[in-house]
């Protein structure tokens, strides 16, 4: 194994000086339950560890001005236990209760659960279907880029190597408010999934005002179904609309076949996911 | 049944091995020696090549010792020895001499003052390789005319034998006349099962720590479930005398049987450490380990006669097992397996076909049952079958037909077979349909819901042991020395291992019991080794407390005579007019002449006497081979929820009975039943090593990202899962004590099985049942249907 420099920074300023500095050379680390298996796995080869596990402004959760503003240090497990989370935007709860296991859960970071970039990222699918915005900062320099544009490949996201995630937004509304996560693994916990949906609905007298559903383990990138969601909008929910959506859904999903499941199962059961959401929002 | 009042035996247990839970236990790789330099190894890049050079000259220039091919004895070998000698195929050297058979075989070691000069020494190391074939991965292009052959020749005790068609080893076993066996039958049913390579997932890695010492012998700390087995093995391939060989006993941190041979890696250990003249120490990674050993999977092709009465005539058993790139004792498991199939039900004629073939996969061994959950899987679900199409209720067709007491059991296979004496077959059957309500079970042509119910039944059991009456070709004996220290505690010493069951708590029972001395009284942890103790071959073939037990029931026993007799000096009385008890209230075994129980003397009184008058110390030494290997049953009632939306099982509730005679540590016998069923669901539902057809590398790299064991909440509450005990006694067995540890695994796969065709009408042949796979199979019957009605 080669040699890896480790540096904490203080500021958040002196992370981003450090990023204008090393760019490709720099790794940022914080809750590190990806760039440790990540290392050893020689899926990533840095120089220099930044580890930014102390800059205080990177965490907590704010309210303001109807939204919410998650600091990309948040924790799972302080998803879990909030409380304006879960009223108003239980889908994230949900998911966050399904993330790893506990002890994951205690260090594992938002924030990194996004960079990571991964097409199975759990917490990216609620956050799709929330419709965040992620802030990004760079030394003198500031831009904000909408979720459903931010994943580009596996693992790779539209973020520049000197830039930084500073913030995770998104607004409160009656259909975030409204939202289902579903999940399916090879096993009930600490388990890639095969496959994962969300879904943000807002209806009313039985017609769709707007719906949004995201996917995960289904495509190179986490995604959001635009698709489907064009499909049912301004539509009467009903059984033979959800039955129709639920064949769009399996084919506006992009999965491959690995050593998890296979590509048809994975079309097919994001569409028995789908439908589970939907009943369960709608009823 | 003997009924005897016990002090200790059965009793709920305090916890005597507190470093477990404290975290302050050892295990080798906690080890350190001063000076010890630190050992990595590298691993073959393919899966079936020609080494023609090993080049490790720079990595000797940055200053690490290194060990080649080229370093190690030329001694072929077998790691298993548990076998006699002439029974034992051998095949393999401690490093590869000629070519690598596996991708992951140990090819070169480094050892330097860190891993991390180690690990940079180990990327200076230079390979030559020669022809390259493409590996060999699945029975039939292993067995296929054209298939290259992985070995030219192997030994089997002194003799050379040349490899055919890359088979490692056959056994064929007729009895009686199956032809006419199957004229007389009216139902012939004949079905082909899969079961699949796991991998052990023990929580700890192998590791190895040796020392040489200035003698010239040498002192090793290793992974292990038989001490002196790996010291006579190392003493065979480095040439040294036993009595220059000490293996220390150290905790595992289970092993599943995966260190029933020696470890692959305590050979190089000790290779590296005698060439650096120093102290190495080398301890696997999880993806060493995932490369080093795996489960024998197994297809079976059973054919089976039964007349309308259900009445068996007779079964045909063929069966092919893929070993991977070693033969670590395919004949004994291809022994076993028929032992296992013809102790399982009363087939009257019976023919046995087993064979065993070399791939270019990770080297299989023994896991949890030694082909038993593998051959239950076929025979289990195939009496379901037979008892659908004879209009039978399962149970009843199993109560017709099982080998239980009076009948022939084959134990380790045909060479060992001895008689039944207690069994619990037909209680655990009908109490345990009770428990599980099995009359409220409804056929699976009714069940129209998204999410369907189903229960299913199937029984197993294994060997307490492989001793028989007569020694047949597996070695098993155990011994200790036990001696009653100066202040009337109790030293047991025994090489016999536990492999985190609670063995050793359960021996420190049964001599609490013999000599009525407080169990927290009983030392049997911490210092031993093979230069401490007499042979005691391994705990394996669920022996620990039957034959472990027995041997140190036996020397305890032996002690308590010399107890009684030194007593009796003391007491001018005779031995057989003294009494032995425990008295709880002063803590103390007590010894008074019988009826006058306030003339007590306490055995600490007794042995402090014996120590100031010089007498000497009240301690025995000896060895015993039990006679017998009696089988533990097992019965599994499973209930699944199978979802026919997305494939996924779930299992709300089981009911577990279980046969182990008498039970000596209740709470721990449990334990083992439950932590059986969560391997036995991962078997069933979830666990298999996939290779990649290409370059023969695991699929899932060696990562546990991608090899998942269930977790407890695959599990049902803990509410939901009901273990129950039969109620027998084992008469050769210590206090009527029988095994539990494999049995608990044997019928775990197929009672899932049953209990998925209950629910969904679908057989399967293969594990493990995977969503996809249900999913898939359920698409097909809708399509069937379809087709049928013309649509």
């Amino acid at each position: 194994m080669k040699q890896i420099k480790y540096i904490s920074p203080r500021t958040k300023e002196e992370a981003l000086e450090v990023l204008q500095q090393e760019k490709d050379r720099a790794c940022i680390v914080a809750g590190c339950s990806n760039v440790l298996p990540n290392l050893k796995d020689k899926k990533i080869a840095p120089q220099i560890l930044v580890d930014i596990t102390t800059l205080e402004s990177l965490k907590g959760i704010f309210k303001k001005e109807g939204k919410i503003l998650l600091g990309p240090l948040t924790t799972i497990n302080e998803l879990i236990s909030s409380k304006i989370i879960l009223e108003e935007y239980p889908v994230l709860t949900q998911a966050a209760r399904e993330f790893a296991d506990p002890i994951v859960r205690n260090t594992a970071t938002v924030g990194g659960n996004l960079v990571t970039a991964s097409p199975a990222a759990d917490l990216a699918v609620p956050l799709l279907s929330l419709d965040a915005i992620v802030k990004i900062e760079s030394l003198g320099d500031k831009r904000e880029v909408n979720l459903i544009n931010f994943f580009t490949a596996p693992g790779e996201t539209i973020l520049n190597s000197h830039e930084l995630v500073v913030g995770i937004e998104f607004k409160q509304s009656d259909i975030n408010k409204n939202g289902c996560f579903m999940k399916i693994g090879q096993r009930k916990a600490m388990a890639i999934s095969i496959a994962t949906l969300a879904v943000n609905l807002d209806w009313k007298e039985n017609t769709i005002n707007q719906i949004r559903i995201a996917a995960g383990s289904v495509a190179p990138t986490p995604l959001r179904l635009t698709g489907v969601e064009e499909f049912l909008k301004n539509k009467k929910l009903n059984q033979e609309l959800i039955e129709e959506a639920v064949i769009k859904v399996s084919k506006e999903v992009n999965p491959i076949s690995d050593i998890r499941a296979s590509e048809g199962y994975r079309r097919y059961i994001s569409g028995i996911l789908f439908k589970r959401a939907i009943e369960r929002l709608a009823n | 049944m003997e009924k005897e009042q016990y002090d200790f035996i059965g009793q709920p247990l305090e916890i005597k091995n507190i470093g477990k839970v404290t975290g302050k236990e050892l295990y080798s790789s906690d080890i350190n020696i001063p000076g010890q330099l630190y050992a990595v190894i590298l691993r073959s890049p393919h899966a079936h090549a020609e080494i023609k050079k090993v080049d490790y000259s720079e990595a000797v220039k940055v200053g690490a010792v290194c060990i080649g091919p080229q370093d190690v004895p030329e001694i072929i070998y077998n790691e298993r020895i548990v076998s006699i000698p002439e029974k034992t195929y051998r095949d393999r050297t401690v490093l590869p001499k000629e070519k690598v058979r596996h991708k992951g075989e140990a090819l070169v070691a480094c050892a330097a003052e860190t891993e991390e000069k180690a690990w940079a020494a180990l990327q200076k190391i230079k390979i030559e390789w020669g022809k390259q074939w493409k590996p060999l991965l699945t029975l039939e292009k292993a067995l296929s005319d054209d298939a290259p052959p992985i070995y030219d020749w192997v030994y089997l005790g002194e003799e050379k034998l040349k490899v055919k068609n890359n088979i490692a080893c056959e056994r064929n076993i007729e009895v009686g006349d199956v032809e006419e066996g199957f004229r007389e039958a009216d139902i012939v049913i004949e079905k082909t099962f899969h079961t699949q390579r796991v991998y052990h997932m023990q929580f700890e890695t192998k590791s190895a720590v040796c020392v040489p010492e200035a003698d010239g012998g040498i002192t090793v700390w290793t992974t292990s479930q038989g001490i002196h087995n790996v010291r006579i093995l190392l003493g065979n391939i480095f040439n040294l005398p036993l009595s220059k060989i000490n293996i220390k006993r150290i905790t595992l941190g289970g092993s599943f049987g995966s260190s029933i041979q020696m470890n692959s890696i305590t050979p190089i250990c000790v290779a590296l450490a005698l060439k650096a003249k120093k102290p190495v120490k080398l301890v696997s990674s999880r993806e060493d380990d995932f490369y080093d050993h795996a489960k024998y999977p197994l297809k079976t092709i059973l054919k089976v006669g039964v007349k309308k009465d259900g009445t068996f005539t007779a079964a045909h058993c063929r069966v092919w097992v893929e070993i991977g790139g070693h033969n670590i004792q395919a004949y004994p498991y291809l022994g076993c397996v028929a032992g296992w199939f013809a102790s399982l039900y009363k087939w009257k004629n019976i023919k046995y076909e087993g064979t065993a073939v070399y791939t270019n996969k990770v080297p299989t061994c023994a896991m949890q049952g030694y082909g038993n959950p593998q051959i239950n899987f076929a025979v289990e679900s195939m009496i379901d079958i037979l008892a659908e199409e004879l209009k039978m209720d399962p149970i009843n067709l199993r109560l017709k037909n099982y080998v239980g007491k009076g009948d022939e059991f084959w134990g380790q296979g045909p060479t060992v077979r001895s008689i039944i004496r207690s069994c619990g077959v037909e209680e655990m059957l009908l109490e345990g349909a009770k428990l599980a309500q099995w009359e409220k079970r409804v056929p699976h042509y009714q069940k129209k819901e998204v999410i369907r119910k189903g229960m299913g039944v199937a029984r197993g059991f294994h060997t307490s042991g492989t001793g028989g009456p007569n020694p047949g070709e597996v070695i098993d004996y155990s011994g200790a020395t036990i001696k009653i220290n100066e202040d009337g505690s109790v030293d047991v010493l025994t090489a016999l291992m536990d492999l985190g069951g609670g063995t050793w708590d359960a021996l420190a029972k049964i001599v609490a019991e013999v000599l009525k001395v407080p169990f927290e009284k009983i030392g049997i942890y911490n210092g031993i080794d093979t230069r401490s103790t007499v042979f005691d071959v391994n705990t394996h073939a669920t022996r620990g407390v039957y034959c472990g037990g027995g041997a140190v029931k036996f020397v305890a026993e032996k002690v308590k005579e010399i107890l009684l007799n030194y007593a009796a000096t003391l007491f001018k009385d005779l031995p057989e007019n003294l009494v032995l008890s425990c008295n709880k209230e002063l803590g103390q075994a007590i010894i008074y002449p019988r009826e006058i129980p306030e003339n007590y003397k306490t055995i600490g009184e007794i042995a402090e006497y014996a120590h100031t008058t010089s007498w000497g110390t009240l301690a025995y030494t000896s060895t015993l081979r039990q006679k017998n290997c009696p089988p533990c049953f097992i019965t599994h009632f499973v209930e699944v929820e199978v979802n026919t939306r997305t494939g996924e099982v779930k299992i709300p509730r089981v009911v577990i009975m279980g046969d182990s005679g008498t039970i000596i540590n209740p709470n721990l016998w449990e334990g083992q039943i439950i932590g059986a069923f969560s391997r036995g669901l991962g078997f069933g539902l979830l666990e298999e090593t996939d290779y990649h057809p290409e370059d023969g590398s695991l699929r899932c790299k060696g990562l546990v990202t991608d090899y998942k064991i269930p977790t407890t909440l695959e599990m049902p509450k803990i509410e939901d899962i009901i273990v129950r005990s039969a109620h027998t006694y084992e008469p050769t067995g210590p206090f009527g004590a029988k095994g539990i540890g494999e049995a608990a695994l044997s019928s775990v796969g197929p009672a899932i099985a049953n209990a998925i065709y209950n629910a969904i009408g679908i057989r399967f042949y293969e594990l493990p049942i995977t969503p996809e796979k249900i999913l898939k199979s359920l698409q097909e019957k809708e399509e069937n249907l379809r087709k049928r009605r013309g649509e």
